[in-house]
């Protein structure tokens, strides 16, 4: 049934056969050599340092674009260091870049399952926290986490109740806790939640009665009985920043879980959303610094620079996350103050989420989290 | 007695230059395709088999990959959803596409061109823009329903997103191209004296189409469908924004493992079984066609 025998087998024809079998001993060939290769690799001797470059593997976007106004690109001046983001930040790419026995970054943003793959495979350095000299104005239950030892704390940011003002034109009006969302009587309309099951678990075991000071360990079972409860109400599920905004603003949803983050920058620009702390789950954003990276004595500066009072309160005006230092709230404008999630406003209303358990336990958890989605 | 062999040969002195040009044909024609081949293999085939290494042999020689995408019941189901909606999206294009290729081939001169610029353009938009574009187009507030409503055509809003619906809608149109091309090609190179004979015989013009046409063009409509169909399989990106949370493709869970998770192995194993599903499909095709007119040979 193939092409006709006599152009198959005339003689000189390169024949499909010949083709497939130099193509599959190629690809073959070459993999026996890579696996041969990773097998005995000896450890590249690490690059002579880059003076002066300090490379960071970032979350890109928005977040990256406050981070070079307000810290990078300044101290970068002020340092005479030149500082180059690369957004994208999967642990997939670090884990290739160990392997490789080529990491191309000093830093990089840990998050949680950046966390929950780095620390078993030692990808961080530890911190010198006595070279740090903002260290100290960290607030304490900040350093002493389990992460505190491999990253810096660098943002708070919550996942907040987020809704549409078209529908709840008053504050009054507005659902204002997490009871309030799963209450598809009093407050009718599709909702959105997250794609994965951080902070929605907390969400679902707030809804259901569970006081934030007893939230961790997590009571699994019941946060999914929660949210079996609110699943035929729920539209679609977020997976950037960009869509919730996109969602709510839309009114394609009446509410949803945010980032706190991404409300406080769509409000600025003039967008139809708004949002409650109440009840809101309290997160760090750390960076870390990988081992083996082209600059570290640099990347601590650079560090440094990101934990600076000053500096913090500059992004946080920018992109409405909460500083980790204290001190930034001294001579912080009070309107801003009110809108970010550290402030002492705002903090005692959320809770905060447990990292530790959460890089423990994500993996296992969204799998069931996406089989619950499906069914 | 044999006196073939070397007597032969000197005997035959046309032969022996025939064969050994044959021979500086063939190196010539594989010096040419060496680049092309040599990237291909260091870009293409060795990541891929590296992959597919890994699925048995991370962390060590297992087949607990295997296992577990066929124990845990949600990643079959998530292979036989993309398999029904790659099926379901290849037969819309083909039904869509036909009359557009046949529209097109039959076309003159300015007229075939525009045509053609109209269907390449999307090209030059990236996917994302236009899963967008879809979402405002399809949503509850978008264009469709505001119009419908405002004519009093409907009076509640229809859920035209975040389903099935909006997943084939997104898909068909980013397919729909791969669809009529190899349609189009193969009908514009059709015999048309054919189609003439046959009405030449008493055949009108619904048996011209059904018993000549239709039949000389299928090769193409084969062509076409399997391109779809492989490409609509490793799809994840129109699924995961305008589909409803069971519209979950695998392509999604093997972005998921490898990205984030760093559950290599188990990715590689998921590849694998989506590459087993597009293998079937081949081997299908070469049952019904010639594998040899998805490249323009044989025909």
């Amino acid at each position: 049934m193939e092409a006709t025998p006599a152009a198959d087998t005339a003689p000189g024809v390169l024949t499909r056969r010949a083709f497939l079998r130099i193509l599959a001993g190629t690809s073959l060939t070459l993999a026996g050599l890579g696996l041969a290769s990773t097998a005995t690799a000896a450890p590249r001797s690490a690059p002579a340092a880059q003076s002066g470059t300090v490379k960071i593997l970032s979350a890109g976007g928005q977040l990256d674009e406050c981070f070079r106004q307000t810290i990078w690109t300044p101290y970068a001046q002020e340092s005479g260091l030149s500082i180059v983001d690369i957004g994208g930040s999967e642990p997939a790419k670090i884990k290739a870049a160990f392997e490789a026995n080529n990491v191309e970054w000093d830093i990089c943003e840990a998050w949680t399952e950046v966390i929950a793959a780095g620390i078993p495979a030692g990808w961080f350095v530890e911190v010198p926290w006595d070279q740090l000299s903002n260290g100290g104005d960290l607030f304490p239950e900040l350093r002493g986490t389990t992460f505190a030892r491999y990253g810096v704390p660098i943002f708070l940011f919550s996942s907040v109740l987020g809704y549409n003002t078209n529908t709840y034109q008053s504050p009054d009006a507005a659902p204002k806790s997490w009871a309030d969302f799963w209450d598809t009587d009093k407050f009718p309309g599709p909702r959105a939640l997250y794609a994965f099951p951080e902070h929605q678990l907390e969400i679902a075991l707030l809804a259901d009665g569970v006081p934030p000071d007893q939230l961790y360990p997590l009571d699994v079972d019941r946060a999914f009985k929660s949210l079996d409860r609110i699943k035929p109400h729920i539209k679609t599920f977020y997976e950037t920043g960009a869509q919730q905004v996109q969602l709510l603003s839309s009114g394609e949803v009446v509410m949803s879980s945010v980032w706190n983050g991404r409300m406080f920058a769509a409000k600025r620009d003039g967008q139809p959303v708004d949002f409650t702390f109440n009840q809101g789950i309290l997160a760090v954003d750390h960076y870390a610094v990988l081992k083996g990276g082209p600059n570290t004595p640099d990347a601590w500066k650079v560090m440094n620079a990101m934990i600076d009072p000053k500096k913090q309160a500059a992004l946080a005006g920018c992109i409405g996350y909460g500083p980790t230092n204290s001190k930034a709230f001294d001579g912080m404008d009070p309107a801003l103050a009110a809108q970010l999630p550290s402030s002492p406003q705002n903090k005692p209303l959320q809770a905060i989420q447990d990292l530790a358990s959460w890089s423990q336990m994500a993996q296992a958890i969204t799998e069931r989290y996406n089989a619950w989605k499906l069914g | 007695m044999q006196i073939a062999g070397p007597i032969t040969r000197t005997l035959t002195p046309g032969l022996d230059t025939g064969a050994r040009l044959e021979r500086r044909r063939q190196l010539l024609c594989l010096g040419l395709a060496a680049p092309a081949l040599l990237a291909l293999g260091v870009f293409l085939f060795y990541p891929v088999v590296r992959l597919l290494l890994r699925s048995v042999f991370d962390p060590s020689p297992t087949l607990d990959n295997y296992v577990r995408a066929f124990a845990v019941p949600q990643y079959l189901g998530v292979l036989w959803y993309t398999l029904q909606t790659s099926v379901t999206v290849t037969i819309l294009c083909l039904v869509l596409g036909y009359p557009l290729a046949y529209a097109l081939a039959e076309a003159r001169g300015s007229a075939r061109s525009v045509m053609l610029v109209f269907l390449l353009l999307p090209f030059w938009t990236s996917i994302m823009v236009r899963t967008y574009a879809w979402m405002v187009i399809l949503g509850d507030q978008g264009l469709i329903n505001t119009w419908l409503l405002q004519l009093g055509i409907i009076s509640r809003k229809l859920p035209l997103l975040f389903n099935s619906f909006a997943v084939h809608v997104g898909m068909v149109h980013y397919l729909l191209p791969f669809a009529v091309l190899p349609m189009f090609s193969i009908m514009v190179r059709l015999d048309r004296t054919l189609l003439r004979a046959a009405q030449s015989l008493g055949a009108g013009p619904w048996h011209v189409f059904w018993r000549v046409y239709l039949p000389l063009s299928l090769p193409g409509v084969l062509a076409g469908a399997l391109l779809v169909f492989i490409l609509a399989t490793g799809f994840f990106v129109t699924p995961s924004q305008l589909g409803g949370r069971s519209d979950v493709m695998v392509a999604q869970l093997i972005q998921l493992q490898i990205m984030r998770f760093t559950n290599w192995g188990f990715g590689g194993a998921l590849a694998v079984l989506l590459l087993v599903l597009v293998a079937l499909a081949l081997l299908l095709y070469s049952r019904v066609g010639r594998l040899s007119t998805l490249w323009g040979m044989g025909e």
